[in-house]
């Protein structure tokens, strides 16, 4: 460390506290570190998050496996499906009513959100890798820049989906999510024989800006969500 | 998620020692604003925790300053146990008290308690390159009455 550094820590130097001990012991706070609290709300998250995880998995190993001249359009047309995942976890507590419950239990409603969202979106982000690196791995002749083909209308249907649970409440806003995510879904199931051109290698580029586009707009709608869970807290008080 | 209170606390006593030089209201300050801290489980479970707690210290050592002054002693220079230690430290403490008190306080936060450029930026609702700025300014200066004292021999 700088020398200067070191002499302003004993320049700020403050002597010792006198009853730290006794007031730590006499307060009850949470002593649960990030990690354990992360692994407690895994065994919260809904089974079927994880079985259309497992799902999505199996098929498309299956469809690397089976039908590998259409395995990247068959993953890229599944992927808006897995991004619903995403999306449910998101304003499930507002769906069933439960703001006022969850605002009273030991960890609040966003942190709670935030640490769900978190285990939904690395596991998500997982898997796709896993399931890239199978796909790539069978089928050597796919090239490496079909991986944007799976993981831009991931990012889309996630992106879109986290902006309609925030603008439309309850459980109308994740039907509208569902009907995106399979209209998104077709779309991409059917568009590389409509318009096979947009999977061009002169896009390349295009694809790559809006994966990175809606990567940063997905962070920025997490974002949101979580402030947005806070904003509704305060409405309760 | 929580803060490490244990850790926190030694620096959040540091700053209120810092603004108060009064090792006893130091000590209770500090410990409201635990007690404060604690009950707002927002604050307690969100990426802004670090904010929450020194937005906190902040306002109570205020509301102690407007309180009728309690006599100060500078008791951590009392404490020092070495002469050496102690001449060091009294030339250190004469630079800093040529520095604004935004100046310490913000050299105290960064370098001292370790509080990130980002926090600081909140705490002080000012941007990231304005705080960084600040440092950068403060540091240089800093570093420039070090060598004016010669005090890297």
């Amino acid at each position: 460390m700088d020398k200067w550094k070191d002499e302003l820590k004993k320049a700020f130097d403050a002597p010792n506290p006198m009853k730290k001990r006794a007031f730590l012991r006499s307060i009850d706070y949470p002593k649960m570190s990030i990690y354990s609290f992360l692994y407690s709300q895994i065994g919260y998250i809904h089974k079927w998050v994880w079985g259309i995880s497992a799902l999505f998995f199996f098929v498309s190993v299956l469809g690397s496996v089976f039908v590998p001249d259409n395995a990247v359009w068959l993953i890229s047309g599944l992927t808006p499906l897995l991004a619903l995942t995403i999306i449910s976890e998101s304003g499930r507590s507002e769906r069933y009513k439960m703001f006022e419950l969850e605002m009273a239990t030991r960890f609040s409603l966003r942190s709670v959100t935030f640490a769900r969202l978190t285990i939904i979106s690395i596991m998500n982000y997982l898997l796709l890798l896993v399931i890239l690196l199978i796909t790539l791995f069978i089928n050597i002749s796919i090239p490496l820049t079909s991986s944007l083909y799976i993981v831009t209308p991931f990012l889309l249907s996630a992106y879109t989906g986290l902006i309609i649970v925030r603008k439309f409440r309850g459980q109308e806003g994740l039907f509208i999510c569902v009907g995106v995510s399979v209209g998104i879904s077709i779309f991409l199931f059917i568009s590389h024989n409509i318009i096979p051109q947009i999977y061009q290698e002169q896009y390349f580029s295009l694809w790559l800006i809006a994966a990175l586009l809606l990567l940063l707009g997905n962070i920025r709608q997490y974002n949101a969500i979580i402030k947005q869970t806070e904003e509704l807290i305060w409405n309760l008080l | 998620m929580s803060l490490d209170i244990e850790e926190q606390y030694d620096k959040i006593y540091r700053y209120c020692y810092f603004k108060l030089h009064n090792r006893e209201v130091a000590e209770d300050i500090t410990q409201e604003t635990f007690l404060r801290y604690l009950k707002n489980y927002n604050c307690i479970t969100t990426a802004s925790a670090l904010k929450c707690l020194y937005t906190i210290a902040r306002n109570l050592c205020i509301d102690e300053y407007r309180k009728p002054k309690f006599e100060t002693i500078d008791e951590s220079i009392l404490d020092k146990a070495s002469e050496d230690n102690m001449l060091m430290n009294i030339t250190v403490r004469m630079i800093l008290n040529k520095f604004s008190t935004e100046e310490q306080e913000l050299l105290l936060l960064r370098y001292v308690n370790e509080v990130p450029i980002s926090v600081l930026a909140e705490i002080y609702g000012i941007s990231r390159f304005a705080v960084y700025r600040k440092l950068t300014s403060a540091t240089n200066k800093f570093r420039e009455e070090l060598q004016k004292e010669d005090y890297y021999g």
